[in-house]
């Protein structure tokens, strides 16, 4: 067990260091430099302004040396700045991440809540029309185009019918207390029923196969015959069960709904990580794109770490090599 | 199993249903004593010479006054000083060698918002601040004409005199002031710290607004100064939103959650949906100084002769761009200075759509049909040449798709290759790596002049450091001795009849093929009163928002 | 694929089911079992109908198109969807939306197929290199997979696709394939190690057979299971992505119409021609689910140890 555990810390350390020179080179690669983009925009630049500038910001030097400056700096506990935000990275990252994690913690709880429930329904009632429904909605949900949804319900319940937000996080200037709780409600319902949608129906396709796949196990069988209620059987045994291998997936989906949050953030103006890393990708904020791609990353491994502890300790029959 | 489903459904169900109601009617009462202001770019920092976006610009037409600034009229007004220096009353003065001396008088009663009084003690240490090589300034164009500003008696700390070391037609524009207290203690431990100082995030203005908060990525909230000597802002508060999205934005218009909208990125389509679903919505279309046109890199073999220049811009038809796409409301360009600007010429020589006009230029000028119907040059090489523009940017591609229909019926074939803004300006026309046409607008002001234009000297080389804006490289040695002489000419009329020269012989060799001129797009609410835009590029839509009020 | 967690979640389920059945018959009758099995599925036939259907529309498009392809009308901006003249209405420039999508279909859909074919020959080159030589190769590229995997991947296309330059099919193809190879090359990875300790290699090696050559016999037809419903269903995430990147303006770039940029654009005008959104939209969502359905259904009926 310590020495997966060792092993898999490893790993991830490993992991971490090529991510970042990936992205650093990938980052630096990339053509139009942050002072050629100021310089593009002010009619008014002379190149003497240009080739200060560049010193300034440090652009001048080699590559390599430039990853080992952010290294170093950032072993150190310094981010570094934001070119674009003149803070410093590690107070913007903090911000943001608030912002994401309220909205991705909302997503995915409600996309677990329905996609598990709908999933059990579903393969209690294999072949019945509800299945049959949710089955093809499921399916729906995961073809759906991220923004296009979001675009879509902000026509629907945000100009047509003018009951939420079309964008944002908070009204500025809301009283604090439950008026400003409720007014976080009230902007993250959008966001939320578009980011949760695809988790929804990936949660309720596996809840689905696995339910089904437990059902059919000799356990199930028998507690069944031992004579208990239904209920006790699904909730107690099968759920259980079924529930073991759906806890890796949760890990495992963190990228993806990531993903969805950088459009979904864009789509509603959602003050989070992905904007953020959008804006920083384009606007070549070298350090706030790899403080937030490294975080995401760093995120990530975790928690494929703790999916491959809670595997184990919920099923006894995995052992660690 | 499904109890606990139900519950949290009811309890999502009733909040929704309690926030719905009770949401909307706060806001309503909310915005009588508050401007929504919605933006659709997030300011970067608010201290502007070390900064690039716009939109900080915007917030801080709010947060501080100007010594001088122009109108919705477009002329020069004193804010912080008493009055405008002018040749005739003396104040301003040309001296021997072709220097200058500009005297303001500050008044007494500005304060900074911490309550210490604006002077011209901070004029002329901003001027001594951005001057020094170390501060992060992105550019220093005007500062370099400046040999020193002083405040020449010591006793006298409202008296500024900036001395020019060249003579220079719009020295009475004034200059920028920060607040010498707040920000000395960093410049001198670290001038290349400023850009982090706190000041850029949080500034201490001398505005009819102070700052109150900046919520990264989401808005900025501005409070009426109550110490403004102008008299004290009429609405108390304005906010900032930042909805990056412009079809987000222009949905916040329509449901009245945003009242006025600046840099919006707004279409001309999306600001007639406005006006037709929220008829309380008053869309401004405010001319301005943004020319669109395309550049024609002159020292390729083709385009070096001006008739196949002439010939391109006969074969596009720029009326039905105007009329069909913007509704007439952006007028066609003929020149490349726009109506407002007072060097203006309207009788220039105009290129009138006549497809069989470009034919016969293009026949003159060696080109024979191919046949694919695309023209062979005399050596028997297809007529293809390549535009480039803004990947992302609708108008443009739009206006490329027709320009390659036009051009292709008098023979052209014309291949469309976009980049994104970053690229396009960061090498491709800076370094003049496009081949033939690149697309694209200037934003110009009252006192631009074109000098970096279109003079000789400024076609970036590698010689000169890539410096200047000539990239079509249009070398004109008549248009050079011109932009000499106007450059440094003081007497409006004078100089006014240099440019109009300037822009006969241009429109007669174009190497710029003009399109038409931008508008400047916002949108205020009905019941906000006193609210004209200027269409001013660094003056922005609330530049007078201490004199609106919410009709009652 | 862009974070799918879908493609790992079968590799995890392959894993443990390919210990149960270890010694299946692979053969002739395999594939027929297969293919009755793929022709009861419903919702695979339909969704691999509508897959066919959508090809021929693109294929066919210069000649089953009502309108010419990219004609400029500006008398004609805005026309409304109708059943004469302009089924889907106009757009912005007076070109007929449904051309428009027709064309747009073989751009998007090329993105689609490539990409599919792309990843499955880099992932299956890659899966076999690192299960055959194991070692230290092994550890070096499942590494690499780990680290593609650790990462959403719309950001790095995001950087990847402001790094390449040009606007075209091949740029966003090579795009998806650099980072989008990791699920077919564990897929093929596994496949070859659980061969490899099966009785039937050892047997084999005793006899005097080489390894490659008794990997490679047995692992095209096992392991071309699990790639083909890979590749299906990478079709569908493909132009997912495409749009995505689209929406970001990092897409294939106009003039090249693509579902994607055709509903960029359309998003300007969403409050005065919901049309133009609409129809794009509603394409690239049902090409998406048929495929998935299509890859569903030859999931289930190539491994019928799934079927429930």
């Amino acid at each position: 067990m310590q020495r997966f555990l060792a092993r898999r810390l490893v790993h991830g350390v490993i992991i971490l260091i090529g991510l970042s020179i990936l992205m650093f080179t990938l980052l630096v690669l990339t053509p139009g430099d942050p002072v050629e983009l100021m310089a593009a925009s002010n009619p008014d630049i002379r190149p003497e302004d240009v080739a200060m500038l560049r010193q300034y910001y440090g652009l001048d030097d080699a590559m390599y040396v430039r990853y080992f400056k952010w290294v170093r700096s950032v072993l150190k506990g310094d981010l570094g700045y934001s070119r674009t935000y003149g803070t410093p990275v590690t107070k913007l990252v903090v911000d943001r991440l608030r912002n994401t994690l309220t909205l991705l913690a909302t997503s995915v709880a409600v996309a677990f809540t329905v996609g598990v429930t709908a999933g059990v329904y579903s393969a209690l009632h294999q072949y019945s029309a509800t299945d049959y429904v949710v089955t093809v909605a499921a399916f729906a949900g995961l073809a759906m185009p991220v923004f296009w949804q979001g675009i879509v319900f902000i026509l629907l319940f945000a100009v047509w019918l003018p009951w939420f937000p079309a964008g944002g996080m908070m009204t500025p200037g809301v009283a604090p207390g439950w008026p400003m709780v409720l007014d976080r409600l009230w902007h993250l319902v959008l966001p939320v029923s578009v980011l949760a949608t695809s988790g929804m129906a990936s949660w309720t396709r596996y809840m689905r196969s696995s339910m089904l796949e437990v059902v059919r196990h000799d356990y199930v069988r028998t507690a069944r015959a031992k004579g208990n209620p239904e209920r006790v059987v699904i909730n107690r045994h099968a759920l259980r069960n079924a529930l073991i291998p759906i806890i890796t997936l949760i890990a495992l989906s963190v990228p993806g709904i990531l993903n969805g949050a950088v459009l979904t953030e864009t789509v509603f103006s959602w003050p989070g990580m992905g904007l953020l890393l959008f804006q920083a990708v384009l606007g070549h904020d070298y350090n706030v794109a790899m403080a937030v791609l490294l975080f995401l990353a760093l995120m990530t491994v975790i928690f494929n770490l703790l999916a491959d502890l809670a595997y184990g300790l919920a099923d006894p029959r995995i052992r660690y090599d | 199993m499904t109890n606990p489903k139900r519950s949290l459904l009811a309890m999502v169900i009733v909040a929704a249903l309690a926030i719905g109601v009770n949401i909307p009617s706060v806001m309503a009462q909310q915005s009588r004593d508050t401007v929504v202001f919605g933006m659709a770019q997030e300011p970067d920092c608010l201290i502007m010479t070390f900064c690039s976006m716009a939109a900080g610009m915007a917030v801080v037409n709010s947060v501080f006054a100007d010594m001088v600034s122009y109108n919705d009229k477009w002329q020069l007004f004193p804010t912080t000083v008493m009055k405008v220096p002018t040749l005739k009353d003396g104040d301003w003065q040309l001296l021997p060698g072709g220097k200058m001396k500009v005297t303001y008088k500050f008044k007494k009663g500005f304060t900074w918002h911490d309550g210490k009084p604006v002077t011209a003690l901070d004029a002329s240490w901003t001027y001594l601040m951005l001057r020094n090589p170390r501060s992060p300034a992105v550019t220093r164009f005007v500062l370099r004409k400046i040999e020193n500003m002083i405040v020449p008696n010591a006793a006298d700390p409202y008296t500024l005199v900036v001395q020019w070391n060249e003579t220079y037609p719009f020295a009475n524009t004034g200059h920028t002031v920060y607040p010498r207290h707040v920000l000395e203690r960093e410049y001198l431990r670290d001038p290349a710290g400023l850009k982090s100082h706190k000041q850029a995030r949080n500034p201490v203005g001398s505005g009819p607004y102070k700052l109150v908060e900046w919520v990264p990525g989401s808005h900025i909230t501005l409070e009426a100064y109550d110490k403004f000597p102008e008299g004290v802002a009429k609405i108390k508060k304005q906010v900032w939103r930042f909805i990056l999205d412009a079809t987000v934005l222009q949905a916040n218009v329509i449901a009245n959650q945003v009242d006025a909208t600046e840099i919006n990125n707004f279409s001309i389509d999306q600001m007639i949906e406005i006006e037709r679903r929220n008829p309380g919505v008053t869309a401004h279309y405010t001319p301005a100084m943004i020319w669109e046109h395309i550049d024609v890199n002159v020292e390729n073999e083709w385009l070096r002769d001006k008739r196949v220049r002439q010939a391109l811009a006969h074969a596009i038809n720029r009326e039905e761009l105007s009329t069909k796409l913007f509704y007439g409301k952006q007028p066609v360009a003929h020149t490349w200075l726009p109506e407002r600007h007072e060097g203006f010429n309207p009788n220039v020589k105009k290129y009138a759509h006549d497809p069989g006009r470009a034919r016969a230029l293009l026949a003159e000028a060696g080109f024979t049909m191919g046949p694919d119907g695309v023209l062979r040059d005399s050596r028997g090489a297809r007529f293809e040449i390549t535009i480039m523009t803004t990947a992302g940017h609708a108008v443009r591609e739009q206006i490329q798709q027709i320009i390659k229909e036009q051009l292709r019926a008098v023979g052209i074939d014309l291949r469309i290759d976009n980049r994104p803004a970053s690229v396009l300006f960061g090498s491709i026309t800076r370094l003049r790596q496009f081949p033939h046409l690149v697309m694209y607008a200037w934003l110009m002001s009252p006192t631009t002049l074109g000098n970096t234009f279109w003079h000789s000297t400024q076609v970036p080389t590698p010689a000169n450091n890539w410096e200047g804006q000539n990239y079509p490289g249009f070398r004109h040695a008549e248009t050079d001795k011109l932009i000499d002489q106007y450059m440094t000419e003081i007497d409006a009329a004078k100089r006014i009849a240099l440019l109009r020269k300037q822009q006969e012989i241009w429109a007669e060799e174009l190497p710029s093929i003009p399109l038409y001129f931008r508008l400047h797009l916002t949108t205020s609410n009905k019941k906000l009163t006193n609210v004209s835009p200027t269409g001013l590029s660094g003056t922005y839509i609330n530049w007078n928002s201490r004199l609106w009020e919410w009709k009652q | 694929m862009p974070g799918e967690s879908a493609p790992r979640q079968l590799a995890l389920r392959l894993e443990r089911l390919r210990s149960e059945a270890a010694g299946y018959a692979v053969g002739q009758s395999y594939w027929q079992i297969a293919r009755r099995r793929f022709l009861k599925h419903r919702l695979a036939m339909i969704g691999g109908t509508v897959c066919l259907l959508l090809t021929l529309m693109a294929v066919l498009a210069p000649w089953i198109a009502p309108h010419t392809f990219d004609r400029i009308d500006l008398n004609a901006r805005w026309t409304q969807p109708g059943l004469t003249g302009n089924v889907f209405g106009t757009d912005e420039l007076g070109r007929d939306v449904l051309t428009r999508i027709m064309y747009a279909g073989r751009i998007s859909l090329v993105v689609g197929y490539v990409t599919a074919v792309s990843i499955s020959i880099v992932g299956s080159l890659v899966g076999a290199v690192a299960g055959f030589y194991g070692g230290w190769v092994d550890s070096v590229l499942m590494r690499l997979v780990d680290m593609l995997i650790a990462i959403p991947l719309l950001p790095l296309y995001l950087i990847l696709a402001a790094l390449i330059p040009g606007g075209g099919v091949g740029r966003i193809v090579l795009i998806f394939t650099l980072f989008g190879w990791t699920t077919v090359a564990r897929l093929v990875r596994g496949q070859i190690l659980s061969l490899k300790s099966q009785d039937f290699v050892e047997a084999g090696r005793a006899m005097g057979a080489s390894e490659a050559r008794l990997i490679l016999r047995h692992l095209i037809p096992n392991a071309l299971a699990p790639v083909i419903v890979a590749a299906t269903l990478t079709v569908g995430t493909a132009i997912l992505s495409e749009s995505g990147l689209s929406y970001l303006g990092l897409g294939i770039q106009p003039p090249i119409p693509s579902w994607g940029n055709m509903l960029q654009r359309a998003q300007e005008y969403l409050l005065k021609a919901s049309w133009l959104a609409i129809f794009p939209g509603l394409f690239i969502f049902i090409t998406v689910l048929s495929f998935n359905f299509l890859g569903d259904g030859l999931r289930d009926a190539l491994d019928p140890r799934l079927k429930t």
